[in-house]
């Protein structure tokens, strides 16, 4: 029988990968026997040769870098936040996740050896205690969604929980706080959820927790004494856009005030091409691609300016009116459009990544 | 192949050569009628003989021509075989010929009734029936047979079935006089394609617009004005904020050049303001004037109306 007490995107998975190099006693492949007890174990079988896209997991050895930097470019203001790189994909099948153009694969992985990620954090954080680290583990994969299998999180905040030059960010679309359980501290720590107009959590997410869910459990950590992150990104051009935003802006502020939030980013969707064509393949149903994307300085396809200028206007209009104000920061966009929407560059607050490490350890 | 039985001198009347099998009927050119004429027969074509007639299997060129010339017809009675054989001899004696078109044509013969191949069969022709080139060929057999005509001429390509096949029947239908009226160029003919399939995406496929289209073909325009008038009305409807904007920024970009002989583009959709300036010199008088064309352009300030730019 699949534990039923999983999500049904976590019961899919029938088959994982064990990388012959992680030891039988390893944490995370006990957890992950232990949650997944009905699943095949297959150890030393390379994934790559499945032929069907069933759902499966690999528990990986990784040889990389885990702390690494948010691959930002050079022609947008990038937040200067730092990646702790676990695993890489999502079950969650946003249809705009910018994963399934940016991997080879859709294989779900982990890095089951939490132990060389540890030393490494250990060795990098001791070296050099005044400096602060902004990291966050819902880069190429959402923070949260295999806590239920792995405990990940919650073994990496326990161990984090004696350093107190790193804050953590766990950003995701679920509501699981099991990472909270048995924590001497939380303050390093900044749970985070991505939100949406309801419009295109219905139609575009369809396995991610509700906005209320997500917002309520933002709620609960607030009363536990930390503050939150929310990021609207990607922000969707869509017939009746504004409508959906003026609403989850109005949500917010049923659940939150704007001081419990330590800063809120907003990015309007973008991708390379190849991305766009990968939602056209496998996200039919899907019709924003088909509203005035250009190439922007990247190369990659962004909403055409004056109409992105609009959704910006718009959302820090509503949000402002919330109580929100230098809280509020793009992602990847230019100075020009931080200086005609929020009246200043992030030269202002001193360099974005210098702003947000204040904001996230104030 | 079957077993060859004997040579025969037969009169071409006697050798009935409109059959299915011979699916790439050609016309043989006047070179090939006097090479025929200087050199005479050098090869026998094949025949069957079946219902006391002789049938045609490979030489229609040469039996036409040999006609012409009034001449018998040196012919390989092979033994009698059914259809389906008699194509695969006739495709794999003139393999030369790979073009799409024949692959389509031979392919409609194959996939007739009590026709079909088996794995090995096909890979005699030359074809994988797990490619996507094999499925895209088999999209393309789902049109009528007219079609193929497109193939022929070099106006469409099996290439493009992955933009055709997202298309209704009735769609299709409705553009046909645009790929059968004038070649595309190939990046033309992608662009209209992508651009259609986005609109119908966006729902804006519908009668109207079939109607505005259709007047592009009545007005009689050359092949590359009907393309680039085509496109530009599509596109006005898939991007309308950005047409009307870069139409905008293009007049006022030449107001303020002109009369000199600088050029001023903006080619960043206004991600940024850059605006590259560019004028051809050939000696020092020349780049005075240039110069001074640009101190003028450097008055009116190229920038100053770029908040109208920004805001749709």
């Amino acid at each position: 029988m699949p534990n039923p007490s999983l999500p049904a995107y976590l019961q899919a998975i029938k088959k994982v990968f064990i990388d012959p190099e992680l030891p039988s006693d390893n944490p995370i492949v006990q957890r992950v026997k232990k949650n997944l007890p009905t699943a095949t174990l297959l150890k030393g079988q390379d994934p790559k040769n499945l032929s069907s896209s069933e759902p499966v997991l690999l528990l990986k050895k990784f040889k990389g870098k885990f702390l690494r930097f948010c691959p930002g470019t050079r022609f947008y203001n990038c937040c200067g936040y730092k990646i702790i790189h676990f695993g890489e994909n999502c079950p969650l099948d946003c249809s705009y996740c910018i994963l399934q153009a940016y991997f080879q694969d859709k294989i779900l992985k982990i890095w089951g050896n939490i132990e060389d990620l540890f030393l490494e954090l250990d060795k990098t954080l001791k070296a050099n205690p005044k400096m602060r680290y902004r990291t966050g583990t819902g880069e190429f994969t959402d923070s949260l969604v295999l806590e239920p299998l792995t405990g990940y999180a919650h073994k990496l905040l326990a161990f984090l929980q004696d350093y107190p030059n790193i804050k953590i960010e766990l950003k995701s679309k679920v509501v699981d706080l099991s990472w909270a359980k048995n924590l001497k501290r939380i303050d390093h720590v900044l749970p985070a959820w991505s939100l949406n107009s309801p419009k295109i959590v219905d139609t575009e997410e369809k396995l991610s927790a509700s906005l209320e869910e997500r917002l309520k459990a933002a709620q609960t950590c607030v009363q536990w004494g930390t503050k939150v992150a929310l990021h609207f990104d990607p922000l969707i051009y869509y017939p009746g856009w504004e409508k959906g935003y003026q609403r989850i802006v109005e949500m917010i502020f049923d659940y939150l005030q704007a001081k419990d939030i330590a800063y809120l980013s907003l990015g309007s969707f973008r991708g390379m091409p190849d991305l766009f064509q990968k939602i056209a393949q496998n996200h039919p149903q899907s019709k924003y691609i088909y509203e005035e994307y250009v190439p922007g300085l990247d190369g990659k396809l962004r909403l055409f300016l004056p109409l992105r200028l609009k959704l910006f206007s718009f959302l820090i209009k509503a949000l402002k009116k919330g109580g929100l104000d230098r809280q509020i920061y793009y992602c990847m966009e230019s100075n020009m459009v931080w200086e005609k929407t929020l009246g200043y560059t992030p030269a202002r607050l001193g360099g974005l990544d210098k702003h947000l490490e204040n904001l996230a350890f104030a | 192949m079957k077993e060859p039985k004997s040579l025969k001198i037969l009169s071409p009347e006697e050798i009935i050569i409109d059959n299915p099998w011979i699916f790439w009927k050609e016309q043989g050119e006047k070179k090939f009628l006097q090479n025929l004429k200087k050199m005479g027969q050098l090869e026998p074509v094949l025949v069957i003989w079946q219902k006391e007639n002789y049938f045609l299997v490979h030489g229609y060129k040469r039996v036409l021509a040999l006609k012409k010339l009034g001449k018998k017809v040196l012919a390989l009675e092979i033994e009698k075989t059914s259809p389906k054989t008699l194509g695969l001899i006739y495709f794999l004696l003139n393999a030369e010929k790979r073009s799409e078109y024949h692959l389509v044509k031979a392919l409609r013969f194959f996939s007739a009734a009590d026709s079909t191949l088996a794995k090995e069969e096909w890979a005699l022709l030359g074809l994988n029936p797990k490619s996507p080139f094999w499925d895209h060929l088999h999209f393309w057999l789902t049109l009528p047979e007219y079609w193929d005509d497109l193939l022929l001429q070099g106006h469409l390509e099996i290439s493009q079935v992955p933009w055709l096949s997202q298309f209704s029947t009735e769609e299709l239908e409705f553009f046909y006089p645009f790929w059968q009226r004038i070649k595309w160029t190939k990046s033309n003919l992608r662009t209209l394609l992508t651009l259609s399939l986005e609109l119908k995406a966006k729902g804006l496929l519908g009668a109207q617009l079939k109607q505005e289209l259709t007047l592009f073909l009545e007005k009689k325009l050359s092949p590359q004005d009907l393309q680039t008038s085509l496109l530009q009305h599509l596109r006005k409807l898939r991007y309308p904020t950005l047409t009307l904007a870069q139409e905008k920024l293009a007049r006022y970009l030449t107001e303020i050049s002109k009369g000199s002989g600088w050029k001023i583009q903006h080619p960043y959709h206004l991600e940024t303001p850059g605006l590259i300036l560019q004028t051809q010199v050939n000696n020092a008088e020349e780049l005075n004037q240039a110069i001074q064309e640009l101190k003028d352009i450097q008055k009116q300030n190229p920038w100053r109306k770029w908040e109208d730019f920004l805001h749709a």
